[in-house]
């Protein structure tokens, strides 16, 4: 060994005695460091300073550049103190290494005494601190690297709120979004309202002034005509009222509802009772069947007969003379019921079938035979009143081929009621 | 003198009736048809002397047809109809005014609209009377 190397690092009882009892706040972590030191000498002092001030430090040697490279890939080090001058060449190398591969860990290195320049160089290019290997180098070393391992935290900390700030700040982004895209479907929403008012006031209007400046006179055929368009546009418009409201009570999760145990079937039986003669005047036949007994669902009955009697006034809109609407009512499984409206009416198209349940999506149709007028609001409060009940509404068709709408309801037994 | 021909579109077919029986009771005549494509081919076969046009059309909306009035397929050998008055009725947005004007719309107006005057402004423009 050439001692002449070793000569800053003499030995004296002072300096191993600086390193104890020293306070710092890593002292009870394991700390996993690596000393990158050619010199065999400078690694023996450097160890025994490192060990008394850090008594949990597990610490590594490497005696080259390439070890150094091995020992950073294969683990990962708290911190590195490296020694400028190796024989395969200097110590900044690791720090360049570690930068490439953006491995942010606190880098010390070690100059000889009269190498200030390349210790401003290192800091430059981002290591944490320097030490000049002098006399009083061992005195600070512990200190040094405490100080490096500080810096690092705080940087961390530092990071760790910017990018929490950076979350939040996302967060907020995407609820003002949220909110301005909710502020536009509503505009669009009352904007698609007055459009669907605007025709029935037409017709209501126009009928009022034909009668009023005699153009058709009650008691003719004419004028009766027009008296019955004003009645069903007047209808039409208080069905408009009643949807939006029923509409927006249940956007704004204020539907209320009145539930009680009743025979599904009962349901059925009204619905298909009230609607029969309607149906026939269409000239179409309107059946129900049930494969159900002993079951009971817990509802509120309007809602229910509501949602049931939306689906059967589709049925019959869209179902043209001849035809047939079936209503069935059968259990989905061991825990549903399921109830559907079955026509051999003009049928949904594939790219369609999704946007049925959506608000003012009417399909339109100028099949022969049907008319559609409605507030395209139905089945959009049909499937929130379903789901509020804890079922699920949906539809099956075919362009042609008829549609088949249903909805589940969870069914409650006639036992399990009287426990 | 033969009767003045208006094609009525418009898929509301009650107020399609009422507009019809105005129209009528006017001394027009009328055709109708509930969807914009068909009304197109209506306005070419039939050579109306006015259409009455609503927007929201099922298969071909208002404005599409109004294009396709106005400057339409002249490789099927049919002329465009350039000057025929078309009168556009809309429940929705009135913005879209000034589009249906540019396209060459006649009128402009938004439900409800009052019949008779829109009655008055067809003789007007026909020279009825």
């Amino acid at each position: 060994m050439d001692l002449s190397e070793a000569k800053p690092f003499n030995f004296t009882g002072d300096v191993l005695a600086t390193g104890k009892g020293m306070e710092n706040g890593h002292q009870n972590e394991i700390l996993n460091l690596l000393v990158v030191e050619d010199n065999e000498d400078h690694v023996f002092l450097v160890l025994k300073t490192l060990q008394r001030a850090f008594s949990k430090a597990r610490i590594d040697v490497a005696k080259n550049l390439a070890e150094a490279f091995v020992k950073t890939k294969e683990k990962s080090y708290q911190l590195v103190l490296a020694d400028y001058n190796l024989p395969d060449g200097n110590g900044l190398e690791i720090l360049r290494r570690l930068n490439r591969e953006k491995t942010d860990i606190p880098f010390v290195m070690l100059t000889g005494a009269g190498d200030e320049k390349l210790a401003v160089e290192a800091m430059q290019e981002g290591a944490y601190d320097y030490l000049v290997k002098d006399e009083f180098c061992l005195k600070t070393l512990a200190k040094t690297l405490e100080a490096a391992l500080n810096k690092y935290a705080e940087r961390k900390e530092k990071e760790r709120l910017q990018n929490e700030i950076r979350e939040k700040n996302l967060a907020l982004e995407r609820a003002n979004e949220e909110l301005k895209k909710l502020d536009r479907l509503k505009s669009e929403f009352i904007a698609s309202v007055s459009h669907e008012f605007r025709t029935p006031l037409n017709s209501v209007r126009e009928s009022i002034s034909m009668i009023a400046d005699g153009t058709v006179k009650p008691g003719e055929a004419k004028g009766n005509r027009v008296l019955e368009i004003l009645r069903n546009n007047i209808e039409r418009l208080k069905i408009l009222i009643e949807d939006l409201l029923d509409f927006s009570k249940l956007e704004a999760g204020r539907m209320k509802l009145d539930k009680n145990f009743y025979d599904p079937v009962d349901i059925v039986c009204e619905v298909a009772d009230s609607m029969k003669q309607i149906a026939q005047k269409k000239g179409l036949i309107l059946l129900w069947e049930s494969e159900l007994s002993g079951v009971e669902v817990f509802v509120d009955k309007g809602r229910i007969v509501q949602v049931l009697m939306n689906l059967v006034e589709n049925a019959i809109k869209f179902t043209p003379t001849p035809g047939q609407i079936t209503i069935f009512c059968r259990s989905e499984n061991v825990s549903n019921v399921r109830v559907s409206v079955k026509d051999t009416g003009v049928g949904i198209a594939k790219e369609n079938l999704r946007r049925v349940f959506e608000k003012f999506e009417q399909v339109r149709s100028d099949h022969p035979g049907v008319d559609v007028r409605g507030t395209g609001l139905g089945l959009a409060i049909s499937k929130q009143l379903v789901e509020l009940h804890g079922g699920t509404i949906g539809v099956e068709s075919e362009l042609g081929k008829g549609s088949e709408f249903y909805f589940t309801l969870p069914m409650v037994f006639r036992e399990e009621k009287s426990v | 003198m033969a009767k003045k021909k208006v094609l009525v579109i418009e898929d509301d077919s009650e107020l399609r009736e009422l507009i019809r029986i105005r129209l009528e009771e006017s001394d027009f005549e009328v055709i109708m048809s509930s969807r914009g494509d068909e009304g197109v081919e209506m306005a070419r076969e039939e050579s109306p002397d006015a259409i009455i046009l609503d927007v929201f059309l099922p298969h071909m909306d208002g404005f599409t047809a109004l294009k396709e009035i106005r400057y339409g397929e002249k490789s099927k050998g049919k002329e465009p109809l350039k000057d025929i008055p078309v009168f556009v009725m809309t429940g929705r947005a009135p913005m879209m005014e000034e589009m249906f004007r540019l396209e060459g719309a006649t009128e402009f107006m938004t439900k409800p609209i009052d019949i008779k005057s829109l009655v008055q402004k067809l003789e007007k423009i026909l020279k009825i009377s």
